[in-house]
């Protein structure tokens, strides 16, 4: 029990951010509560808001939750049952409606303004939010290199960098890849050759051999990866292909289009691109 | 490109305006407005998807068959609610001829709609790198590669079995619908344009939630979505929180829940509160439960958590137990694809 009252604090903390968010949403309920003369507003918005709260925090319905219909990482949409925009800022305009003087309204009503702005975190400062330099919102370099292995009238099989895991299927589902996202996500997979494509300096053999097992027909390198083995990548019958924005790009000598693609980049013999490689025993 | 652009305005605005002439015409009168036609249109359009779809994820029908259905049956749905609903536009005009600004409040409302107008070229300008776009954004293109629904892994394209935890929430499929008709990408669809539709659509509802908090005193109404506007910009406390999903994941079921769904059926508690539901209202409200369903099976649960309380409260409040089994008749989809879930897991 102590455990579950634990967990649904954590997670009640980890929504706010250690901002003053849940402790204005709690200010603005306590407000109605005291101050809203209309009851059917005061039913929806401190009855039954507070009620959502009191069963969030409920020990008995948080195990409830959490054991058949919700897990633990996402108990916390429950709390997106509390409209906690909608209330706030209908107790602050009916704060501010209920002010007589026109210039001590715009005084308070800034005064909230301020108050809100100052509490929060704008969504456009967030680091991850970035300019948008396509239509498809994706690094550039995904859709390069998707462009390049793409083949007209089938699948291929890839193994790319963790960092284009996540968008090189937004853009192209007839690329398939050994892994994906899930690699990134601790405990989801663990998938040999994801481990030998992120290893530095990446082992020739390993991973090629890894990718000969799984049916991949490309694999892509982060231009400059150090790669270290016996033989090159080249002699385990993945020939270099292209170069496109900073990634390498290489193809199985066995697959069905590797001639085709070969001839589109202009590749007459495979085994001689050796940059970047260390011979080790 | 021309072409492109004017079927993705006619799946967006025709045909949600269209869907939405019926149920607003059995709506009361103080309820109509474009706004409100707009907003029951999208939901009608979601809730008719969910309803159409679902039998044909479970059966591991095709793609393509599943979506010349809706197309067919949505067009033609459209035709007959135009046909039957068109009374309800001269009372949306006369109205917004009725309620012209007055001089006093035009700043306030200046400042709103400009705040809102730059969070929608923003939406387009900016992006967020979402990494459950990997499952969402990929599970609708994977759709349309493979023309299968949830029997590919999105994350790198592998056969396997049917993804019941995700397939009874089909809001992937209706962006590769969307694609589908429009013959535009899918992942352009999501992050350049439904990023900024949806945000509308969410300020849309607000702005019906405005005219019942405060129906007499407009100059409140417009400071109300003032804040909203503001707890929205400066909600990204932290990676959890409604507002922060509503910037960085609009196209997502799961942004839609909480950002639209939720406040919708606030809109709909406070018709329920104020005594102001009709059979329109009530169609609604069955029709916006749906909704929850389409966008994420946390919807499932967690509606009838919501609706639940929120009728015994008001049967308590008004001494008017009829609301119970009303509420709980309009929870029916929820119990519907619970029990669904349950069979299938």
């Amino acid at each position: 029990m102590g455990d579950i009252v634990r967990t649904t604090l954590t997670i009640y903390q980890n929504y706010g951010g250690g901002s003053t968010m849940t402790v204005i949403v709690a200010a603005a309920i306590l407000y109605l509560w005291v101050a809203e003369d209309k009851k059917e507003i005061k039913v929806l918005f401190v009855h039954l808001t507070a009620g959502i709260l009191a069963l969030f925090f409920c020990p008995l319905f948080a195990w409830a939750a959490m054991k058949f219909f919700l897990d633990s990482q996402v108990y916390y949409r429950l709390l997106w049952l509390v409209p906690m925009g909608m209330t706030v800022a209908y107790a602050l305009a009916r704060a501010v409606s209920k002010i007589e003087t026109r210039r001590k309204r715009i005084v308070i009503s800034t005064v909230f303004a301020l108050l809100l702005v100052q509490s929060g975190s704008l969504v456009y400062r967030n680091p991850m939010v970035t300019k948008a330099e396509n239509l498809y919102h994706l690094p550039p370099s995904v859709i390069s290199v998707a462009d390049a292995m793409r083949v007209e009238g089938r699948d291929v099989k890839a193994v790319v960098p963790g960092e284009m895991l996540q968008f090189i299927r937004q853009y192209d589902a007839s690329i398939h890849l050994a892994y994906g996202r899930e690699a990134l996500v601790d405990g989801w997979s663990n998938n040999p050759l994801y481990e030998a494509m992120e290893s530095s300096p990446v082992r020739s053999f390993a991973i090629t051999d890894y990718a000969k097992q799984q049916g991949v027909e490309y694999i892509v390198l982060r231009a400059g990866t150090p790669i270290a083995g016996s033989k090159p990548i080249s002699k385990y019958e993945f020939s270099y292909l292209t170069t496109v924005d900073n990634y390498d790009i290489y193809i199985y000598d066995r697959a069905k289009f590797a001639a085709e693609k070969k001839a589109e980049f202009g590749i007459l013999a495979s085994g001689d691109w050796e940059e970047n490689y260390i011979q080790t025993q | 490109m021309w072409l492109h652009l004017l079927l993705l305005a006619v799946c967006t605005w025709l045909l949600p305006f269209c869907m939405g002439l019926l149920p607003v015409r059995y709506m009361k009168e103080e309820h109509r407005s474009f706004g409100m036609i707009w907003l029951a249109g999208w939901m009608m359009m979601f809730a008719v998807f969910q309803l159409m779809t679902v039998p044909f994820i479970v059966f591991e029908a095709s793609f393509t068959v599943a979506m010349h259905c809706y197309t067919i049956v949505i067009g033609i749905l459209a035709v007959i609610f135009l046909l039957l609903g068109r009374e309800s536009v001269p009372g949306c005009i006369r109205k917004i001829k009725e309620h012209k600004p007055e001089k006093g409040q035009i700043p306030m409302m200046a400042l709103v709609l400009l705040l809102i107008a730059l969070q929608l070229f923003l939406a387009y300008h900016m992006q967020y790198l979402d990494g459950d776009d990997a499952f969402f954004v990929a599970t609708s293109l994977t759709s349309q590669h493979t023309d299968a629904m949830y029997l590919f892994t999105p994350y790198y394209g592998a056969n396997g079995e049917l993804d019941i935890r995700h397939a009874l929430s089909t809001e992937p499929i209706f962006m590769a619908w969307l694609s589908e008709v429009t013959g535009i990408h899918v992942t352009i669809i999501c992050h350049s344009y439904i990023s900024i539709l949806f945000l509308a659509l969410m300020y849309c509802i607000y702005v019906q939630a405005g005219n019942q908090l405060f129906p007499l005193q407009r100059k409140s109404k417009w400071l109300f979505l003032l804040f909203v506007n503001l707890w929205y910009l400066f909600g990204n406390v932290s990676i959890y929180t409604a507002e922060s999903f509503a910037y960085t994941r609009t196209w997502q079921g799961k942004a839609m829940f909480p950002n639209l769904m939720i406040p919708a059926l606030f809109v709909w508690l406070l018709f329920m509160a104020k005594d102001e539901m009709d059979v329109g209202e009530w169609a609604m409200l069955f029709v916006i439960v749906l909704c929850t369903t389409f966008t994420t099976s946390t919807g499932i649960f967690s509606v009838p958590v919501l609706l639940g309380l929120a009728a015994v409260l008001l049967a308590v409040q008004k001494k008017k137990a009829i609301l119970i089994p009303q509420t709980l008749a309009c929870l029916l989809p929820c119990i519907f694809y619970g029990l669904l879930y349950l069979l299938l897991k």
